[in-house]
């Protein structure tokens, strides 16, 4: 029974986490620091586009201590472009795939 | 007590930077390392101050703005970053030692320097000094903004074009500068330092060094950043490229507070006030015989308002302490600027500095008068 709460509890605890980071309708573009990303949330929030500064969860090489700017997935190829145009090196993108 | 010193620190510092400083503290946790509210908390500020550290340089990228410990760490990394072995640097007659220590160290490596004769009031004479001192291995030009032993304010804008004229990086040494005179680097100069303690009101243990789009130094440290750790190989990025290890987050809000000090101030208004002061104390000084001046009447186009004196009969470290004694802080000696010195010829007396600051009220002139006319 303690087995069956602990397994559960993880699960539930893996789950809020991912629902956290990147929720359904969202989308992530990785940059390499926090200046960058924090850069990045300036510049969009400028031109209208709501950004979220989060530090990036997966662990993918050359993701690791990096940051994303979590924007809603209809924003995201038009938010990524105008990084990329100021100079805002972006390492990627990833996308929400919402509750479970 | 009344306080000269402030080409070393200012004091007191405002309110709001003290304020700043100690929210800080309480506050704080480390910036851009983890992703906890806290953490990005701080981060945005750090990132708040390098706006307006931006803003107040008329810089185009924040991220141009690295946060040092103080001028003198500054310099190191501009000096070390863009001189290799071989090349040739040109500095002036009055360079402080944060200068002129890094230059001599690298002469280890090859590098090589002359010193320009820097001329109080023509400067034209000053520019045709450092035109002739460059040669086919020069590399850099690297000047003081305005010496912190005379005054002396360097035409920087024009040395900066006659640098790029002869495609060479400019770096300039804003340390009794920035917070008094304009430092704008829409001038062109490739690198700034200065501190962030002095003019700027920030608290000590910060400093500031700008960098221009177009040049890249190399590191002289390295370290953790909070960005892409896996690797190994220091990050090209700004800032992060050169703030490795923890940032001075209290210093850093500090700093912040300071220059939004100076800038609701206005930097002009400041000066002003200084100079008034300034001027007031050289036309008495130079009614009293024992006063010794190495200098002609400040004006705000050729100094910025620092003043150095002997009194003939006393060692500058004497008077030093006399002022000490009556509650006047100054400081004498050679003001880590021997170079300064041995350009007026008091390299074996040094002097006694009076810098003044936003806080100095003209009764405090009047007071180090009456105790040096009792001397």
């Amino acid at each position: 029974m303690q087995r069956v709460f602990e397994v559960h509890f993880c699960m539930c605890m893996h789950n809020l986490l991912k629902r956290e980071v990147i929720r359904l309708g969202n989308s992530a573009i990785t940059v390499s620091s926090v200046t960058y990303a924090l850069r990045g949330q300036k510049i969009l929030r400028s031109i209208g586009i709501k950004a979220e500064v989060k530090k990036t969860v997966k662990h993918d090489g050359e993701k690791s201590c990096s940051y994303s700017l979590i924007v809603k997935k209809e924003k995201v190829d038009e938010a990524e472009q105008i990084l990329l145009r100021n100079g805002v090196r972006v390492m990627g993108r990833s996308e929400g795939d919402g509750e479970k | 007590m009344i306080y000269f010193d402030n080409s070393a620190t200012t004091y007191p510092k405002p309110q709001t930077v003290t304020a700043a400083v100690s929210n800080a503290v309480k506050q704080s946790s480390n910036p851009g390392r983890s992703g906890h509210s806290l953490s990005l908390g701080a981060a945005g500020k750090i990132f708040s101050a390098r706006q307006t550290v931006s803003d107040f340089f008329g810089m185009e990228n924040e991220q141009n703005v690295i946060f040092t410990g103080n001028c003198t760490t500054s310099l190191n990394m501009a000096i070390k970053g863009i001189l290799k072995s071989g090349d040739h640097a040109v500095v002036s007659s009055l360079e402080h030692n944060a200068v002129m220590r890094p230059l001599e160290k690298l002469k280890g490596i090859g590098v090589t320097y002359t010193k320009a004769e820097v001329y109080p009031c023509d400067n034209d004479k000053t520019l045709d000094s450092f035109r002739h001192a460059i040669n086919s291995k020069t590399k850099a030009v690297i000047c003081t903004h305005a010496s912190n032993v005379w005054g002396i304010r360097l035409p920087i804008e024009r040395l900066c074009a006659l640098a790029h004229a002869y495609g060479l990086v400019m770096i300039v040494d804003a340390a009794q500068s920035a917070g008094i005179l304009p430092v704008d680097m829409h001038n062109g100069f490739d690198i700034v330092c200065t501190a962030g303690h002095k003019g700027l009101y920030g608290p000590m243990g910060t400093g500031l060094m700008l960098l221009s789009e177009q040049i890249m130094p190399d590191t002289i440290i390295e370290g953790g950043t909070g960005s892409n750790s896996i690797s190994l190989v220091q990050p090209e990025e700004f800032p992060d490229r050169f703030e490795s290890g923890t940032p001075n987050f209290p210093g850093i809000m500090g700093l912040k507070a300071g220059i939004s000090f100076v800038s609701a101030k206005g930097y002009d208004r400041i000066a002003e006030h200084e100079f008034r002061m300034i001027r007031y104390l050289y036309e008495k000084f130079q009614r009293m015989s024992k006063i010794i001046l190495y200098t002609p009447e400040p004006e705000k186009e050729y100094y910025v308002p620092v003043l150095s004196f002997n009194c003939k009969g006393y060692a500058s470290e004497e008077v030093a302490e006399i002022l000490n004694k009556n509650g006047i802080a100054v400081r004498a000696g050679l003001h880590c600027a021997p170079t300064a010195h041995e350009a007026m010829g008091t390299l074996k007396t040094g002097a006694v500095r009076i810098s003044p600051s936003v806080f100095n009220k003209p009764a405090d002139m009047d007071r180090l008068l009456f105790v040096l006319s009792k001397t």
